[in-house]
């Protein structure tokens, strides 16, 4: 089964706690040190779940959203934030739509766990329907 | 199915919702009301959505379309990109119209919608979101008889739309997730409170 998550973080501890959490459950997981390098794994075709840090630097997680928005690359991918930004702000409002959830750091491993493997779900049934236009 | 003007439930959400959502419908027995939900996420979303409530509820459930009649016992998840309407508290109409708090469709809008004095028991929901979209509508339930629930804020991935309503003063109870599960069974005379 083809469960893909890419983790956008530009802290290498978080990607590798992360990766090394869903790879233990079986998930592929692909890396992205910032939002130029998520842009580019998306360009080349990843679809799948996308974890977002909105705390980073030279692109944050929100522009690096709304350019995944305006590239069309919402469309087969669910993107949800994973961040040390306690509160969103305003910034989410006007990309609720495109933020399917919110989960602050430090994170429970079970809790993260849990909430992947229910968005790989809606993540599969989206490849497998092909998507909604 | 009775005539006339339902038992309705509305429910808005936004980030973190469908997380939620799953533990609100959890194992929830087939209700005396319509329960519509009013979620932001993109259309591609909206059937998935619809397919994960289905299965943890015992309640048939589908997405919304114009001139649907409500009915007992069925959920409804408003489509995006349009605002829903519930008219005379018995069919849904959908309709185009500018963003309201951001965001279409608007959980304040819908709310807005019901009336009072129809014989319904109507009870408004407000899960967890960015912004304030509901709090407007919260009020309209309670000034028409409505009973009002808010999400608890340490349960709430994003507090923002809770928070407001919880503002507004017009919220009646503060819960987590299972328990307005049960609360609802309470409202609709299907458990004694």
């Amino acid at each position: 089964v083809d469960r893909k998550v890419m983790i956008v973080d530009h802290d290498s501890q978080v990607r590798f706690a992360v990766r090394k959490l869903l790879e233990r459950a079986g998930t592929d997981v692909v890396e992205a040190e910032g939002g130029r390098a998520c842009l580019e794994q998306l360009r080349q075709g990843f679809r799948g779940l996308v974890l977002m840090e909105i705390l980073m630097p030279e692109m944050d997680g929100w522009d690096t959203i709304r350019q995944i928005v305006d590239k069309g690359y919402d469309l087969g991918n669910i993107v949800l934030v994973l961040t040390a930004l306690d509160s969103p702000g305003e910034q989410l409002e006007d990309l609720q739509n495109h933020v399917v959830d919110y989960i602050t750091k430090p994170f429970e491993p079970d809790d993260l766990l849990a909430t992947c493997q229910m968005y790989l779900a809606y993540s599969e049934r989206l490849k497998s329907i092909g998507g909604e236009s | 199915m009775t005539a006339g003007p339902k038992n309705i439930v509305i429910i808005g959400s936004s980030t973190g919702g469908p997380r939620v959502l799953e533990r609100v419908f959890d194992n929830l027995p087939r209700l005396n009301a319509s329960v519509v939900v009013v979620h932001q996420m993109v259309k591609m979303m909206n059937s998935l959505l619809r397919e994960r409530i289905a299965a943890t509820t015992k309640m048939d459930v589908v997405v919304a379309e114009n001139m649907m009649s409500l009915e007992h016992g069925k959920v409804y998840v408003a489509p995006s990109e349009i605002h829903l309407c519930i008219v005379s508290n018995t069919m849904i109409q959908l309709s185009e119209g500018e963003r309201r708090n951001r965001v279409r469709p608007s959980a304040d809008v819908t709310m807005e919608s019901l009336k009072g004095g129809l014989g319904s028991k109507l009870v408004g929901v407000i899960l967890t979101g960015a912004g304030q979209d509901g709090a407007t509508g919260i009020a309209h339930m309670k000034k028409i008889g409505g009973i009002t629930i808010a999400q608890d804020e340490k349960s709430s991935p994003v507090a923002g739309m809770p928070k407001a309503a919880i503002d507004s003063g017009k919220v009646d109870l503060v819960l987590d997730p299972e328990v307005i599960g049960v609360k609802l069974l309470e409202v609709m005379g299907l458990i004694k409170s």
